[in-house]
């Protein structure tokens, strides 16, 4: 039977910012470019905030239940039946998520690293990927991230520093972009950019208690808001705006920029590591959350028997979108603009109802 | 007909079933941190798979249902429970002798116990040993007992039994029985024998039985011991004791005389170093249990003996530092230990595999070593050891990775030499693991990400190849190991010799025969190299199949393939425990723990025993560990 155990701030931090971080490294960077021009490097400063805020709301609700995740909180507040199908929305919507990651990573790496692979030959290795780590556990699974945070961290600032003879820091006027107004509502819109920090809420029952909650949150979204304004802010100044509008990946464009000398160049085979970890990190990470709620929703104690066919179901939701069209600018803008609703709105209507109804963890188990 | 391997597909069956059939859940509790002994389901697993028998299965069974009916209860419960089952084996401890059975008592017990598999496996043909426990007291009568021996022993058939008899002080009638070749004679022929014989020694003796008197007066050896059960005697016998049986007594004298040739201490073979103590472990259980008391001269250090194999009657040593291991560990251990129910069992290496947590794991849980002052370091960490009869290796227990990549050179050079050595090993471990498979990679996938430069010299080196690049590096590989393999089994000088000279002749001629690039030498060279400075041969054994799962992964996906073959391996390898403890303990998941990890820092400032092994006492040096620094820094104030 795989036990969710207890695990320490160290390691859920670092699962949650893998899992928001290695977003940036797809095509969400050339479409910020495309909404607000030169200010996507704080436009996503502006997503943080808001995400912190709404961040706020799920750790009030948590900390009046404490010991308690969120599927359970639905459960006491709104009653069984409208908990559990509160539950399964936002676990059916992390399924979605999932596979939409997992499609569009298999569509970057398709136009770049493996263009004769099919994309479902490159879907079955990453399902295969996602399920041992799903089997072996979301103690290995934080404990896998924790591990590789740092080497991620550093291939990410590796890659920067090797940019920099081609930073022209002039590609960054103008400094409003778009317009603040639109830089402002674009940016509190794509606030789902860092809606894995609600994945603290389905994990809170093996988090060490309601303060270690908001350092992780808090941390999280904080230290994910940095990297990726700075690696919004690198790409902004080796592209002008108008070329990286159409890049399908950016970073990745500018790991292969990089030129030092004779040999220190095309420095794509670390951002290549750097996607492939963090896309399996990411999706695992999701992909074990659903599950997660699904066997709650259902009194599964025993995960895995779930895994294989939740694992089938994410390769199929995967086939749904017709091509890398439909995938870049209809399914990932349409959650990146529109996924709060379901990442962080539950939570501040659940609290709203539990303060109403004065419903509270210490009285329940009173 | 192919014959089918019915033991391995029942295996996979239930490895399937594990992964995919629903269970019963028997605890919704979430454990806070990791312990160090397995939850309840795995002790099952466990049980069932290795207990003693079925006592120890309804006992587990009994645990399970109790702890369904305390559905309240905390896992403490369970632990207890299993304490009280370990006191029950350890107070009626079971000694199983051979007794052969004929042909018509297995067909009879067949008939009264039908066809079950379960039954099957419990009768044997003609000629093979059946086992019942044995617990006969010594009788007061000496040919009674020495029918009873005579019948154990099979004597006379079996020769090197020796039963003499002789007469106490010229009047009472006893015997010595011990094995021939296992004694030391010099004690039998000149402080047993004589001194009985002899009525000199016996003028005080008043009569009655005369084993007190004897034990006290007459006898000048440094050990005997009286025993009154044959299923203690026995074993006895079989180790190298010589029992002295008398007339009238219900009770014998066992007496130390092993003295049985073995091979003398020399330098380990396998964990070589430059600075550092050159003795190594031999095959005498005593002999390597002194040579780790004469490092720890410590009077905590405790020695318990436990059987380990009913059949051979194998004993293996368990030491540990009392008021320093944790008992948790040490009663972890002794239950693996007395629940195994297997026959026969030649060392450390088959005991081993018996007490890991996860056998389809690809590293190994418990850290094997023939270095004495490696198993007095651990011994001080706060780990329990086991020392078997018959190999010249130690297992220590629980351990992490970071106990296999280290070697007991590090802590005896400086910690700048130390810190480097394991640099390059780690690198020289990364090399061994994903060398070939990055650089098959390469070649197949990512062909425009290699520097203009380098991909021309791959190109024209490549050039007269006519295999494809994987054909080509598995052939070389392939070669390698063989290499390898061919040298560790010739014997003597020539291993060696043929280990350079195959490589060398080997790689070259294969070069010049356009069969593979000179590259790829450099590539196997490398790896093969790497792999040379792993320290653990477990390790190093699981990091050469490794390069093979990876060279397949590099094959079918480039590097997307490799990222994917290490995140499976990660998965595997970060859920693996040994004895509870986290295999990556302490950076994932981070325990407190002293910078000698990866680096090594220097001595003074290892101030802590590993945080994950809950040691009686975590201190490992004083606030100021060299006095004389503060010393000096108070004079100068």
């Amino acid at each position: 039977m795989l036990k969710e155990g207890r695990f320490g701030y160290k390691e859920a931090i670092s699962l949650i910012v893998i899992s928001i971080t290695s977003k940036v490294f797809f095509t969400s960077a050339s479409f910020v470019s495309r909404l607000v021009g030169t200010a996507g490097w704080y436009m996503t400063l502006v997503s943080a905030a808001v995400a912190a805020l709404f961040f706020a709301f799920l750790y009030l609700l948590l900390k009046r239940f404490p010991g308690k995740n969120i599927m359970e909180i639905n459960d006491i507040v709104l009653g069984k039946f409208a908990g559990s199908l509160l539950s399964l929305v936002l676990c059916a919507f992390l399924m979605i998520i999932a596979s939409i990651d997992m499609r569009e990573f298999t569509e970057v790496l398709k136009v770049f690293v493996l263009p004769e692979s099919p994309p479902s030959f490159i879907m079955v290795i990453f399902i295969i990927s996602v399920i041992s780590l799903a089997f072996a556990g979301l103690e290995t699974l934080v404990r896998y991230s924790k591990f590789l945070v740092y080497l991620l961290g550093a291939g990410c600032i590796f890659v920067i520093l090797l940019s920099i003879p081609d930073f022209r820091v002039y590609r960054l006027f103008p400094l409003l972009g778009n317009g603040l107004g639109k830089t402002i509502i674009n940016g509190a819109l794509r606030c789902s950019f860092y809606g894995e920090a609600a994945l603290v809420g389905i994990m809170a029952a093996s988090l060490q208690g309601t303060n270690e909650i908001k350092r992780i949150g808090f941390y999280s979204i904080f230290i994910s808001g940095l990297m990726t304004s700075l690696c919004l802010l690198s790409f902004g100044m080796v592209f002008p705006y108008s070329t990286a509008q159409e890049l399908v990946s950016p970073m990745f464009a500018m790991a292969a920029n990089v030129h030092l000398g004779g040999f220190l160049q095309h420095m794509e085979p670390i951002f290549v590591f750097l996607w492939n970890f963090g896309s399996f990190i990411e999706v695992s990470a999701l992909f074990y959350s659903a599950i997660m709620i699904y066997c709650h929703v259902f009194r599964i104690s025993d995960k895995r028997p779930v895994i294989l066919p939740m694992g089938t179901l994410l390769f199929c939701l995967n086939l749904f979108p017709k091509g890398i069209q439909d995938v870049f600018s209809a399914y990932v803008q349409t959650m990146r603009t529109w996924g709060w609703v379901i990442y962080f709105l539950p939570p501040v209507i659940v609290l709203i109802i539990a303060v109403i109804r004065k419903k509270k963890g210490a009285q329940r188990n009173g | 007909m192919i014959p089918v391997n019915k033991g391995g597909a029942a295996l996979m069956l239930k490895f399937l079933k594990k992964l995919f059939v629903y269970e019963e859940p028997s605890s919704s509790d979430i454990e806070m941190g990791y312990e160090f002994l397995e939850g309840l389901e795995e002790s099952m697993e466990w049980g069932e798979k290795y207990g003693a028998g079925k006592g120890l299965k309804n006992d587990l069974k009994e645990q399970k249902d109790n702890k369904k009916d305390r559905s309240g209860q905390d896992e403490q419960a369970g632990s207890e429970c299993r304490a009280d089952m370990n006191d029950r084996e350890s107070k009626h401890p079971k000694i199983l002798i051979p007794k052969p059975a004929g042909k018509a008592t297995v067909r009879k017990s067949r008939k009264q116990k039908g066809n079950s598999k379960a039954e099957k496996t419990e009768t044997r043909d003609s000629g093979k040993e059946d086992y019942e426990e044995h617990s006969r007291k010594v009788s007061k009568s000496l040919t009674e007992n020495l029918d009873y021996l005579r019948k154990v022993f099979h004597v006379p058939k079996n020769q090197d039994v020796v039963i003499r008899e002789f007469n106490v002080a010229h009047k009472i009638p006893a015997c010595v029985v011990f094995i021939d070749g296992m004694v030391e004679t010099t004690i039998i022929t000149q402080f047993t024998l004589p001194q009985l014989m002899d009525i000199n020694p016996f003028r005080g003796f008043e009569g009655g039985c005369a084993l007190d008197f004897i034990e006290k007066n007459v006898l000048p050896v440094h050990q005997v011991e009286r025993m009154s059960n044959f299923r203690e005697i026995i074993p006895e016998i079989l180790s190298g004791l010589t029992i002295i049986l008398i007339d009238g007594c219900d009770e014998c004298l066992a007496m130390e005389s092993r003295g049985f040739e073995t091979r003398t201490i020399s330098a380990p073979v396998t964990e070589t170093v430059v600075h550092g103590s050159q003795e190594g472990f031999t095959e005498n259980m005593r002999t390597n249990i002194t040579l780790v008391r004469r490092i720890i001269k410590n009077e905590n250090l405790v020695t318990e003996f436990i059987t380990v194999s009913k059949a051979n009657n194998g004993r293996a040593a368990l030491l540990y530092i009392e008021g320093l291991t944790n008992p948790r560990i040490v009663k972890e251990v002794k239950r693996r230990i007395e629940s195994i129910n297997v026959k026969y069992i030649s060392g450390s290496g088959m005991l081993e595999q018996l007490i890991e947590d996860k056998s389809f794991m690809i590293f190994p849980q418990v850290i094997s070593t023939e270095r004495p002052d490696r198993v007095a370091s651990f011994l001080m960490d706060g780990k329990a050891v086991l020392i078997c009869e018959g190999t010249p290796f130690a297992l220590a227990m629980p351990i992490t990775f970071f106990d296999l990549y280290h070697t007991s050179e590090e802590s005896n050079v400086r910690w700048q030499y130390g810190t480097f050595m394991r640099l390059v090993r780690l690198i020289g471990m990364l090399l061994a693991a994903l060398l070939p498979g990055m650089y098959t990679a390469l070649i197949l996938f990512h062909q425009e990400m290699i520097p203009t430069s380098l991909l021309s010299s791959i190109v024209v080196s490549r050039a007269a190849v006519p295999f494809p690049t994987i054909v080509e590096l598995l052939l070389m590989e392939f070669s390698f190991e063989l290499i390898r393999e061919g040298g560790i089994r010739v014997p003597g000088v020539t291993g060696n010799t043929l280990g350079i000279i195959g490589a060398l002749i080997l790689g070259q001629a294969a070069v010049q025969a356009g069969l593979v690039s000179p590259i790829l030498i450099i590539i196997v060279a490398v790896s093969g190299l790497g792999s040379f400075a792993i320290p653990n041969y477990s390790l190093s054994l699981g990091i050469r199949i490794i390069r093979f799962f990876l060279i397949f992964f590099g094959c079918i996906g480039g590097f997307y393939g490799i990222s994917a073959g290490v995140t499976i391996l990660f998965a595997m390898a970060l859920s693996m425990k040994s004895f509870g403890v986290p295999f990556f303990t302490p950076v994932a998941p981070y325990a407190s723990h002293n910078t000698d990890t990866i680096i090594r820092a220097p001595i003074y400032e290892q101030k802590y025993k590993p945080d994950y092994l809950n040691a009686g006492d975590e201190i490992q040096m004083g606030d100021e560990p060299r006095g004389w620094k503060a010393e000096v820094k108070q004079e100068e104030q």
